[in-house]
């Protein structure tokens, strides 16, 4: 049991990985702007993800396996990685064993992290998607791992942004620079490779989608980047999860009530 | 050098509507309200840098009232430095700025007209699809075009019409204002957030928690009781982008009857006052009612997302004070209204483009470095061939403009050509009082120093990304066009002299 000192950010998924060890999604503990960083400490679990060895050992209900990134490092010993703030979802690529997660925003982006490796860190409270949200981290945050895809919050862009230098004579808005509302996201919900061979369009591709934006999406992780992103043309309203049966059936739930299969169009 | 005056039109206008003209000009609540958005990019701690820009255009103010007073001639700056500085220097300098500057400067009015009034106006009423399309290249080129049309129309209307017509703009827009003000004064912060997200949402689709998400993701520490005087100095020049041209209204000094000459300059020293204290109150007001901190950060998100340096603004649209101000009432066309009367000084502003040029084309034409074609006034003073020869090549730098993104990167450095012609006229001033009135020259030379310095600012200081080559060659390009128009000007003018041999033959 692991205490969390708000009501909300406890995570959201335990998950079996393919080496047979349990992976934890563990929230930060909610506290807004918590002045003690607690993604980036090492001395607690908050805003991690855990891997652990279930099987009671002795006296202690599990055991932590000896090639976990801390073990006899600085750092609690379950942490796999961390600078997390809510990783809802999150899975593994069948074909490489890319940890894939989920992490739902503050205010300014939904992230999909991807862990090829154990120990990293990926910047919360630091940073929120790739953008600084606290100044006065620790010297951790300088060595983040950037999303792998961010969600911007509000979704607002410039339609032909310039990436260089803002400059005062170049401030007038020039044409097709219109900063255009996209659809809004939320909260996002990753979470589950396709096997099912009855979705050929689907096979080897990462279901995600967002409670706030109902339309589902799907990626192809390509050494540990998120590539041919496309939309599913479904839309799942307040999208909560997905989930896989014993036959490689995939299911998402919603909370407005429905849990709908996914099928192929005949 | 001779003291004959350029060009001889009817004394229409009354000290009170030359001090409208000039105050409408560098009226904060157009231009202004565009620079103070800008602010962020810079830093430092703007009401200060407010108070300084204003000692600046306090002595403009003084230098160009005391020409106006002592040398009250049509064509201003040209007329000025052609008869106190040299002919050559004079015309290449007046004709550059006040013709082919003059001519590039619609897509800046066209995009004030679009940000300030359009955009806002019709997203209120509904017509989302409208207000995209003037962000187009199309758009902009039509906004463009619609700046020439009110600057051309102001001219049109004549003198004793214009300024009937400037008077009516300057009572809708003071009208608007009180209500501003008295808005913005009286709204606390709850207010304004709790209606900026409800109105906000509605308007433009923002998140429901826009003002919370602008206020933490901002990223801007907007200075009220630090000097920071690094940053408070570079500010300065940027407020100068719409405050020097306190002189705007020089060449039509000679269309002023005034009883008393000194009645020309205290209007001019009270609008560079007017201006910079309505600048202030317009600022505690905003800091008052949706907080400075929530308002610079508004817009340190704008321009970042415009430029992809900051997060993502959650409010697609250019943070209006006037918008925040009108989102304090509940009522659809009350909010219109408010933005509608305040885009009176947006329409104001906008209407003065072209009046004074045509008076610099005027006397020019006078002194025949123009075609004499060009001299010529209906009798309601309304110079049509000058008229035609800002219009048509505006229109076309319009489209060049809208459709030639490096185009204008290049034209924004043309303001230095404005500039450089202010302290002309500031040495001009020098020249012409040296000896009868040295106070008023030592003022003026503190002045062409302090315009030479912001100059020097504009060029050398990345933030107003002037120092690029393509940018100075085009000014360079400019003042070669002006030069040959002299130099052609001057050449038929030796060639149509007749010479004693001529004559006894």
């Amino acid at each position: 049991m692991i205490p969390n000192p708000s009501e909300g950010h406890h995570g959201g998924l335990v998950l079996f990985g393919p080496d047979r060890y349990l992976f934890i999604g563990q929230g930060d503990g909610g506290i807004y702007r918590d002045p003690t960083f607690p993604a980036q400490r090492l001395d607690n679990l908050h805003g991690k993800i855990l891997r652990i060895d279930p099987r009671r050992h002795g006296t202690q209900a599990y055991r932590v396996p000896k090639d976990n990134p801390f073990v006899d490092r600085p750092g609690r010993d379950e942490i796999w990685v961390y600078g997390l703030r809510n990783p809802w979802r999150f899975a593994f690529d069948p074909a490489t064993a890319d940890l894939v997660i989920g992490d739902v925003g503050e205010l300014i982006a939904e992230e999909i992290d991807v862990a090829p490796r154990a120990g990293l860190n990926f910047g919360w409270s630091c940073l929120e998607g790739r953008a600084p949200y606290a100044s006065d981290g620790p010297a951790s945050c300088a060595r983040a791992t950037p999303p792998a895809r961010e969600l911007i919050r509000g979704s607002i862009r410039a339609e032909k942004p310039d990436g260089d230098l803002p400059t005062v004579t170049r401030g007038r808005p020039r044409a097709n620079t219109r900063l255009m509302p996209g659809e809004p996201v939320c909260s996002i919900t990753a979470g589950v490779f396709v096997r099912d061979p009855s979705l050929p369009s689907l096979v080897n591709r990462h279901l995600f989608g967002d409670f706030c934006d109902a339309s589902l999406h799907s990626f192809r992780l390509e050494r540990g980047h998120v590539v041919d992103e496309r939309e599913l043309g479904l839309d799942v309203l307040l999208l909560s999860s997905f989930g896989v049966d014993g036959a490689g059936r995939v299911y998402v739930t919603s909370l407005a009530g429905p849990v709908y299969r996914l099928e192929a169009a005949r | 050098m001779t003291s004959r005056p350029p060009a001889a039109l009817p004394k229409t206008w009354s000290p009170l509507d030359f001090g409208l003209h000039a105050f409408l000009v560098v009226n904060p609540f157009a231009l202004g309200l565009w620079i103070f958005s800008l602010a962020p990019l810079v830093g430092g701690n703007l009401f200060l840098a407010v108070v300084l820009a204003g000692v600046v255009i306090l002595l403009g103010a003084v230098v160009y009232g005391a020409l106006a007073a002592r040398w009250p001639w049509t064509g201003g700056d040209y007329a000025w430095q052609t008869r106190l500085l040299g002919a050559r220097f004079g015309a290449v300098v007046a004709l550059t700025s006040w013709w082919l500057v003059v001519a590039l400067l619609a897509p800046v009015y066209g995009n004030v007209i679009v940000v300030q009034a359009l955009d806002p106006l019709l997203m209120h009423a509904g017509w989302d699809g409208v207000a995209s399309w003037f962000h187009s290249r199309e758009g902009t080129f039509a906004a463009s075009l619609m700046a020439v049309g009110v600057a051309a129309a102001f001219v049109g209307l004549g003198m004793r019409r214009a300024a009937i017509a400037q008077r009516v703009l300057v009572v809708m827009g003071s009208a608007a204002l009180v209500v501003v003000l008295a808005l913005l004064v009286t709204g606390d912060l709850a207010a304004v957030s709790k209606e900026f997200d409800a109105k906000a949402a509605n308007v433009y689709g923002a998140s429901p928690l826009a003002s919370a998400q602008i206020v933490e993701i901002g990223g801007f520490d907007a200075k009220v009781t630090e000097v920071e005087p690094g940053g408070t100095f570079r500010l300065v020049p940027l407020l100068l982008l719409f405050g020097l041209w306190i002189g705007w209204a020089g060449p039509l000094i000679g269309e002023v009857r005034a009883r008393k000459p000194a009645s020309v300059s205290l209007a001019l020293v009270r609008v560079a006052a007017v201006s910079t204290v309505a600048s202030l109150f317009f600022l505690v007001a905003i800091g008052r009612g949706s907080t400075w901190e929530f308002w610079n950060e508004a817009n340190n998100l704008y321009w970042g997302t415009l430029h992809g340096t900051t997060a993502a603004t959650p409010l697609s649209a250019w943070p209006s004070p006037v918008v925040l101000a009108a989102w304090l009432t509940d009522s659809t066309l009350v909010q219109i209204a408010i933005i509608a009367g305040m885009a009176a000084w947006v329409l104001g502003w906008t209407a003065t483009l072209f009046l004074s040029a045509t008076r610099v084309l005027l006397a020019a034409a006078s002194d025949r470095v123009l075609p004499n074609a060009v001299s010529r006034t209906t009798g309601d003073s309304v110079p049509l061939v000058a008229l035609g020869l800002l219009v048509i090549p505006a229109c076309a730098l319009a489209a060049v403009d809208a459709y030639w993104d490096a185009f204008a990167e290049w034209s924004a450095v043309a303001v230095i050509a404005l500039a450089v012609t202010t302290a002309g006229s500031g040495a001009a001033a020098v020249a012409g009082f040296r000896r009868e009135h040295r106070s008023l020259a030592a003022i003026s030379a503190l002045f062409v120093l302090l315009v030479v310095l912001t100059i020097g600012v504009w060029v050398l200081d990345p933030v107003y990304g002037m120092r690029t080559f393509g940018a100075l060659a085009f000014l360079a390009a400019l003042y070669g066009i002006s030069a040959g128009v002299y130099a052609v000007s001057r050449r038929r003018e030796r060639k149509a002299l007749v010479t004693m041999a001529d004559a006894s033959g």
